[in-house]
């Protein structure tokens, strides 16, 4: 079964497989669409995004955020950074032309902050919902909407008959939806295609780092922990390991100026 | 999904109560005109024609003074000013002017001059908005009236541009995109009331080019909302509505019953019959509506009212019962209804979206889009559905307005200052700062341990104070200063020091 998917998918990309650089990511794709075929996921589901960080795409299951796919960002501590993490990601992956959803069910995200992070606030829906309850409502319609990029919510209390209603509409839309929650979550089932532990670090030339831990998958992969560093100036994602992106030349000499604000 | 942007054309009448009188007499302009008006301490000079003027008679004048000046063979003609009757002669001419545009009203005064006029997507016809201008300029002047004729974006704009820009037989026409030409008009062209006005002098500015420059939110607390109103119509941001001669159709069902109901379902189907009726009525002209309300009279003599807006102009029985039943199940009524009626408000041709949200986007996307916000305002109340915009206000509580999607209309982005960047704010704004107690290595310095409900907090790391200030004038005077402070476990915090008393406040983290 698996040997015949191989050769249909090998000659149906034929022409693809010749733009792709690395033999890696053609052995990547094609595990995706065996995946998809094994699973009977659309064509349109088996798009896989790019957190913008290879780091963290090596954590997921796709390489990446698949379309169709909830991802989890627990964080094991209230300011642990896996809200910030999960906006910036999920900026890197959201289509320009789609509107994002967020639900506050906290009512604290600070929308200048989204701004600084790099999203168009003219295509951001703020939902603060006044309780779990309506939140999940709201969370279920709108990962049910293919109008949507991705929604994110940051739901605490959610027990396995929500959850799993959460992913049954994600996957029928194809939509791409993030939850991010407290450590008390790791107690609870998850219907996540990965759930990802956050724990804060020291920071790394004034830029602050995490620790991203897999704790969760359904497919068992090489890497389960990445540490990965928040461009504090640009608001971008790169592992410690990464010399691709160098830290912003402010950043390294720990210069920080003091504003002197007046209205 | 570009639409046509909005062009409007004013015809201003200066002195228009004078023209008007002159031109139904014309021999009046050989006399002494005297039009007054009576003020507590007595009756003064308004108007006077040009023949008064001649002989030394000024507006504002007292009417005793005045007919000093009239010879003793002059005609002197004096006469109260006739509010009324001039409001009817100019929506006479305003009503003889329908062929330049299906949608003309009066200018919103208690006596008005200016003629409005919608002439979007009309100029073709007239080979052009110049040649537009003209035409009803050689129609104007063949009635033997001075006119001032401008084209603009918006009300606001061409306005001003007839008042302080055209002059007779000579129209302005203000070119799409291109409404700077107008900020070095003086200050009277926003339309401004006299004590803004006088305030605004007082300070040394006189042109909306000098007004354009303050800080909003400075002039907002400083003389109130109106001078931002104004500076929005004026440039097109706020929308500004012709109220037309002809008054628009209503669109409105009602229906009483001889006996109340009070079952929902009987409610429910009571509601939706008239529902029925109502998008009768609107879907012989291709039209939606953007809001509905509907009255139930309750059997007690009081009445309820449910209020259903929407993202999109719709006229979609379906889509529009679901959500009145949202709406319904969530209202309570607390006696029999024997009545209802049913309106239908800000009717507009189908298809007229909110498109902030779905420029580049397929229609399909942004229908689905539309109806899943009406879902949401319907159900979770429309201040929990919101876009977020920015101010340009340094205190963190302060630079973000929150607006409702289902509002009239929603703000129009802002840019902020690129002086922040990525994470110099927090992710997380605690809705109240919360209290805590420091432990500062020395005295006002920067943090070491935080203590907030009997928890220690140690401080690895501290950044470099950040002061931020509001104006004296805000009102309520703030000055902190901010640390981003980072905790021995890697957790960054936001906490500032107020400088008037030294108390210290958590007031975010980075989540």
């Amino acid at each position: 079964m698996v040997y015949m998917c191989i050769h249909s998918v090998r000659g149906a990309e034929m022409g693809k497989l010749n733009y792709h650089d690395t033999r890696k990511q053609t052995i990547v794709e094609l595990q995706n669409q065996i995946w998809a075929r094994e699973r009977g996921v659309s064509e349109k589901a088996n798009r896989v995004y790019s957190t913008g960080c290879e780091d963290l795409d090596a954590l997921l299951p796709h390489q990446g955020i698949r379309r169709g796919s909830l991802v989890e960002w627990v964080g094991s501590t209230s300011a642990s950074r896996a809200g910030t993490l999960s906006l910036i990601a999920g900026k890197q992956i959201c289509p320009q032309v789609l509107p994002t959803v967020i639900i506050d069910v906290q009512h604290e995200l600070f929308p200048l902050s989204l701004s600084l992070l790099g999203f168009d606030l003219s295509r951001v829906v703020l939902i603060r919902p006044n309780s779990e309850k309506e939140a999940l409502w709201a969370c279920e319609e709108a990962l049910r909407s293919e109008a949507i990029g991705v929604v994110w919510a940051n739901i605490e209390r959610m027990n396995s008959t929500s959850f799993r209603r959460l992913q049954l509409a994600v996957e029928a839309s194809a939509g791409i939806g993030f939850l991010v929650r407290s450590a008390q979550a790791l107690k609870q089932p998850s219907w996540a295609e990965a759930r990802l532990l956050v724990h804060p670090l020291r920071s790394l030339h004034g830029s602050p780092c995490v620790r991203v831990e897999l704790a969760s998958s359904y497919r068992k992969l090489k890497h389960s922990q990445a540490d990965i560093v928040i461009d504090s100036v640009k608001g971008t994602l790169y592992g410690t390991n990464t010399t691709a992106n160098p830290l912003p030349l402010v950043s390294q000499l720990g210069v920080t100026a003091t504003y002197q604000h007046s209205a | 999904m570009g639409r046509i942007p909005q062009r409007i054309l004013c015809l201003w009448f200066p002195n228009w109560a004078l023209q008007q009188r002159i031109n139904t007499q014309p021999e009046l302009q050989q006399a002494v005109l005297l039009l007054t008006e009576s003020r507590k301490q007595g009756d003064f000079v308004r108007y006077c024609n040009r023949f008064a003027q001649r002989r030394g008679v000024q507006v504002g004048m007292p009417i005793s003074e005045g007919r000093t000046f009239a010879q003793p063979h002059d005609r002197l003609v004096v006469e109260q000013v006739q509010p009324e009757q001039a409001w009817q002669a100019l929506v006479e001419i305003a009503l003889r002017c329908e062929r330049f545009s299906f949608r003309i009203g009066l200018e919103e005064s208690s006596d008005p001059e200016s003629i409005l006029m919608d002439v979007t997507g009309i100029a073709h016809f007239f080979s052009g908005e110049q040649a537009l201008a003209a035409e009803l300029d050689r129609a104007v002047t063949k009635r033997q009236f001075d006119g001032r004729i401008a084209i603009g974006n918006s009300i606001g704009a061409a306005w001003a541009a007839a008042h302080y820009m055209a002059k007779p037989n000579c129209p302005v026409v203000i070119p799409i995109e291109n409404i700077r030409q107008c900020y070095s008009l003086p200050l009277p062209a926003l339309r401004l009331s006299e004590p803004i006005l006088q305030k605004l002098y007082r300070l040394g500015i006189t042109t909306i080019q000098q007004v354009m420059t303050l800080d909003r939110r400075s002039l907002a607390r400083r003389l109130g909302n109106d001078i931002l109103t104004r500076l929005d119509q004026f440039t097109g941001q706020v929308p500004e509505y012709i109220d037309p001669c002809h008054p628009l159709p209503l669109y409105r069902v009602k229906q009483t019953l001889e006996e109340g109901i009070s079952h929902p379902e009987a409610i429910e189907h009571f509601l939706l019959l008239l529902l029925r009726q109502l998008l009768a009525l609107l879907a012989p002209c291709w039209l939606g509506t953007r809001h509905l309300e509907c009255l139930f009279l309750l059997e007690d003599r009081t009445s309820k009212m449910l209020d259903l807006r929407l993202c999109e102009t719709t006229s979609e029985e379906k889509h529009i019962c679901e959500l009145l039943r949202i709406h319904l199940e969530k209202l309570r009524l607390h006696s029999p209804v024997v009545g209802l009626h049913l309106e239908a408000k800000e009717v507009a041709p189908l298809g007229a979206s909110q498109e902030e949200f779905f420029e580049g986007v397929t229609r399909n996307s942004s229908r689905q889009f539309s109806i899943l916000l009406n879902r949401f305002s319907s159900r979770l109340g429309e201040q929990a559905v919101i876009a977020p915009y920015l101010l340009p206000d340094p205190i963190p509580e302060r630079s973000v307005e929150l607006a409702s999607v289902a509002g009239p209309s929603l703000p129009s982005a802002t840019t902020f200052n690129s002086r922040y960047h990525g994470l110099d704010r927090p992710t997380a704004l605690f809705l109240k700062p919360r209290p805590i107690e420091v432990i500062a290595s020395i005295p006002d310095g920067p943090p070491v341990v935080l203590f907030w409900k009997r928890k220690r907090i140690e401080i690895g790391e501290c950044s470099e104070p950040e002061r931020i200030e509001s104006g004296w004038w805000q009102g309520e005077h703030v000055c902190r200063d901010y640390y981003r402070v980072e905790t021995t476990s890697g957790e960054w915090l936001w906490v500032f020091r107020r400088l008037h008393d030294g108390r210290w406040f958590w007031h975010g983290e980075w989540f």
